[in-house]
């Protein structure tokens, strides 16, 4: 469901391929099983994919501006549909079988992100049960945080993944200077129709055999894993 | 880099120098106010912008937050440039004003939008 390079990223040499930087045509997603079997994720649970064409980039910038000690919710989805005030963003597929790969470009100021799916599940926690990241609290704000330098504007290296309807990802900007600032995001939306991999194929005697390719995905492809993955260790 | 100028004015006509783009900060990289009138003159350089809604505000009010003023003899060019200016930036429109309304005395900003 996410994926982040370090930030020596920033300084990629010349083997960095494009696929290594944003999902391409022919590039391999698997989902995990984990996600569930039902009208929203049943189309691609467990299953590998490929992309089918050229990526095709959105840029989708917002700003917040929000005094020091304070936040702001954003909802990526499409639960809320805009005119009504605090409208989700709509960053959502509107169909099966399109993955959107959105990569979270961090313009510099005072302040910070938490990360949340759904709303009120922090991402970013520890496996301790007694220390979690906490927006309201002043020591464990900062717990997991992100800060522009960890995906800069002008090198996202934090990505988000979503399909059609899925929970909401929310992120708390938190202005942390000395006055008010003006928080800028730059969201790329790298939108992704993606085609089935089958795990097995007609072989040469009429039987089925297993498809190596499919093996190949799962074992290189990107993973996406379902939100309750990321919690619990 | 882009320049906006303005004669000083009374704070009941202050003037807009410069509106700020939606997903941009303005920086000022220089500040001149030559005040050939006869008199000193206090300018005052403001921003003005209304935040977005935020934890337990979800309408809240427009705000002008006064981010710098300096007082200038007759006859004297001020300079600001460099440490003078750190961390100055402006988030919505910068609107300057004066202790009086002199077109004898004019406000150079030079800035670059981040």
């Amino acid at each position: 469901m996410i994926t982040q390079a370090p930030k020596t990223f920033h300084h990629a040499s010349v083997d960095v391929k494009p696929s290594d930087l944003l999902l391409q045509k022919g590039s391999w997603v698997n989902f995990s099983p984990a996600w569930p079997q039902d009208n929203i994720s049943g189309w691609c649970s467990g299953r590998a994919f490929e992309v089918s064409q050229d990526p095709i980039v959105t840029n989708y910038p917002i700003s917040r501006i929000i005094p020091t000690g304070h936040y702001a919710l954003i909802d990526l989805s499409n639960q809320v549909p805009p005119p009504t005030a605090n409208y989700s963003l709509q960053m959502y597929p509107a169909q099966i079988g399109v993955v959107y790969q959105i990569s979270i470009g961090m313009k510099k100021g005072d302040y910070f992100v938490q990360l949340y799916i759904p709303r009120n599940v922090y991402v970013y926690n520890v496996g301790s049960s007694a220390i979690f990241p906490d927006i309201s609290d002043s020591t464990f704000k900062y717990l997991g945080a992100k800060y522009p330098d960890d995906s800069p504007d002008t090198s996202p290296t934090w990505n988000l993944y979503a399909i059609n309807q899925m929970v909401a990802f929310v992120m708390a900007i938190y202005v942390d200077g000395p006055d008010f600032d003006k928080a800028t995001i730059n969201f790329q939306i790298n939108k992704c129709p993606v085609t089935e991999i089958p795990q097995r194929v007609p072989g040469a005697s009429g039987g089925m055999i297993a498809n190596p390719v499919y093996t190949q995905a799962v074992k290189q492809g990107t993973f996406i894993q379902y939100q309750t993955e990321m919690q619990g260790f | 880099m882009g320049t906006a100028q303005a004669a000083a004015v009374a704070v009941g006509a202050i003037a807009t120098m410069v509106t700020v783009p939606l997903h941009k900060r303005l920086i000022p990289s220089s500040i001149a106010i030559d005040n050939q009138g006869l008199v000193p003159h206090t300018i005052y350089l403001r921003d003005d912008f209304t935040p977005d809604a935020y934890d337990g505000v979800a309408s809240p009010g427009a705000q002008t937050i006064v981010k710098g003023q300096w007082t200038v003899a007759s006859g004297i060019t001020a300079l600001l440039e460099g440490d003078d200016l750190k961390g100055l930036s402006f988030l919505g429109a910068l609107k300057e004003y004066a202790d009086s309304a002199d077109a004898s005395c004019v406000i150079t900003v030079n800035y670059e939008f981040e």
